[in-house]
């Protein structure tokens, strides 16, 4: 990858729990128009390193660069107005509001209130399941619908990266396919992505980069064709039984 | 006994404006304001000094008091519950007790503990006069205002942008976040507004009651027993737990004498407890 345009850069990441070492030396990249997978098994880091680079936690060493300005320690609401948008795992939609109050919050930083109008006929159109349910609450939707809603709401925000945590999650496979098929729209549309997905095939085929995380390391990167669903899992399995023999937890 | 049940409902009306502003900040900022009895009645006693020192004109005197307690409820949630809010909700409730006791101190080293009252237009007047049933013009005062403030509030909370993102801040505070969303600043906009519309209660309950520097105390038992019956959080619920408390005295000193006025509401108050804790109209919280 290049230089240029590179739009999100971690380096050197440390995070902690207490004593504990959540991700250790974490480097990554996000260029202008990819497709970033990270990949790894459940509690291995990723959703640390996500919240990290928005700010949700404070990492003890490195640095996340977001156009080449250094953004730790500002604060969540202030990276969120930069242009990165971010979907939570479990969605996190507002549950006591209107499908269409949530996309109203959604264009809450300022660059976006002025694109408003022009968003939600975007969203409208990638989504028009929403728009049938524009008037409803947000709990009353199904968890695709549900998941369709926090992609939308971060679309909203006329982002140039969206983060998304664990966005399959609990979905049936034929409403996963649908999900990724946005993205894409999205994805061609100028957004890039980064991508939190527990299933290797699925993120390899929606990514053109991946990083594998294991035990809060980066064990493996390269852009997706040249990383296979078999190479992958060897990494998992070598790590994992020198983990038994060794038996420290 | 209609007289009871009528006098009740409108006791309930200014009942439920006491209590809004208890269950407004418990909703949105998730903190209990011990000193919200106390933080109402030094409104009281800004307009008695404003309209006794500088303005002969008492809603000249409620307005200003209205700025004046807007930037006091900046003040305390800025510097004093949002520096402690992250360590939980418990400390910042002791700040508020704390708070509460400085008010009660202050008020009595600068007033003393004597009673006060505040003028009103409409004392000794009557809105309705017969054989049948009497309303005074300050009871219908009271509730009237009430109601269309307590409207008001339901309004600025549901149809504007700033309700709508105080809303999310309260309902979600990590995805307000990452919508942009400053939580800590809704959480300001919430208590200067809400003790904006304290001072309105202030004025109504020194008008209606004499008050001195502990009053407070008792209107944050009202306020308590409000919130409580119609669910903490839900603004339309201290319509209800207003009204159901109001009556509850009233009807309890019409059948057993005044003196029963005070026990009725609690007694209502438990009952309540026990079968439905959560309150009538309680929102679900999630954090």
């Amino acid at each position: 990858m290049s230089d240029r345009d590179k739009l999100l850069e971690v380096t050197g990441l440390d995070v902690f729990y207490g004593d504990l070492q959540a991700i250790k030396d974490i480097n990554i990249e996000v260029h202008k128009g990819d497709m970033v997978a990270l990949i790894g098994a459940n509690g291995v880091g990723k959703s640390t390193l996500l919240q990290a680079i928005m700010g949700l936690n404070k990492p003890k060493n490195g640095s996340v660069k977001w156009k080449g300005k250094e953004i730790v320690g500002m604060t969540t609401n202030k990276i969120a107005q930069l242009g990165i948008a971010m979907t939570p795992e479990g969605s996190h939609i507002f549950e006591d509001m209107t499908v269409y109050e949530n996309l109203l919050l959604g264009a809450y930083p300022k660059h976006a209130k002025a694109r408003r109008e022009e968003s939600k006929a975007l969203v409208y159109k990638t989504f028009p399941a929403l728009k049938e349910k524009e008037k409803q609450l947000a709990t009353f939707l199904s968890g695709g619908q549900r998941q369709m809603l926090a992609i939308a709401r971060a679309m909203m925000a006329s982002p140039e990266l969206i983060i998304c945590d664990e966005i399959s999650l609990g979905l049936a496979p034929i409403m996963i396919k649908d999900i990724y098929a946005s993205l894409h729209t999205i994805n061609e549309a100028g957004v890039s992505f980064l991508l939190v997905e527990q299933e290797t095939k699925r993120a390899l085929r929606n990514s053109n980069y991946a990083y594998v995380i294991v035990h809060g390391q980066v064990v493996m990167e390269g852009p997706s064709n040249t990383l296979s669903e078999e190479k992958i899992a060897e990494v998992y399995f070598g790590v994992d039984q020198n983990e038994e023999k060794g038996g420290d937890e | 006994m209609l007289q009871a049940i009528i006098t009740g409902l409108l006791m309930g009306g200014l009942y439920a404006l006491i209590g809004v502003g208890l269950s407004l900040i418990f909703g949105i900022v998730k903190v209990t304001n011990i000193a919200h009895g106390d933080l109402m009645i030094v409104s009281t006693f800004f307009i008695m000094v404003i309209v006794t020192k500088l303005v002969n004109n008492i809603y000249l005197a409620l307005a200003i008091t209205i700025v004046i307690m807007a930037i006091i409820g900046f003040l305390i949630q800025k510097f004093l519950i949002n520096t402690v809010i992250d360590q939980g909700a418990e400390t910042a409730m002791l700040v508020m007790f704390g708070l509460s006791i400085a008010i009660q101190n202050a008020l009595t080293l600068i007033f003393g503990a004597g009673n006060n009252a505040l003028p009103s237009p409409v004392k000794g007047t009557n809105f309705i006069k017969s054989d049948l049933v009497s309303i005074s013009g300050q009871y219908a005062v009271n509730f009237i205002v009430a109601i269309v403030l307590i409207v008001g509030l339901a309004l600025i909370m549901d149809k504007t942008p700033l309700g709508r993102s105080i809303r999310a801040a309260s309902s979600d505070t990590m995805a307000a976040e990452l919508m942009g969303i400053n939580t800590k600043t809704m959480y300001v906009w919430a208590m200067a507004i809400t003790m904006a519309a304290t001072a309105v209660a202030g004025l109504l309950v020194g008008q209606t009651y004499s008050f001195f520097p502990y009053t407070g105390t008792q209107f944050l038992i009202i306020a308590f027993g409000v919130v409580v019956i119609g669910g903490m959080g839900s603004i339309f619920g201290t319509l209800i737990g207003g009204a159901i408390l109001g009556l509850a005295q009233m009807i309890a000193a019409y059948l057993f004498g005044t003196a029963y006025q005070t026990l009725a509401g609690y007694i209502v108050l438990l009952i309540l407890l026990t079968v439905r804790p959560q309150g009538l109209l309680s929102k679900k919280v999630r954090k």
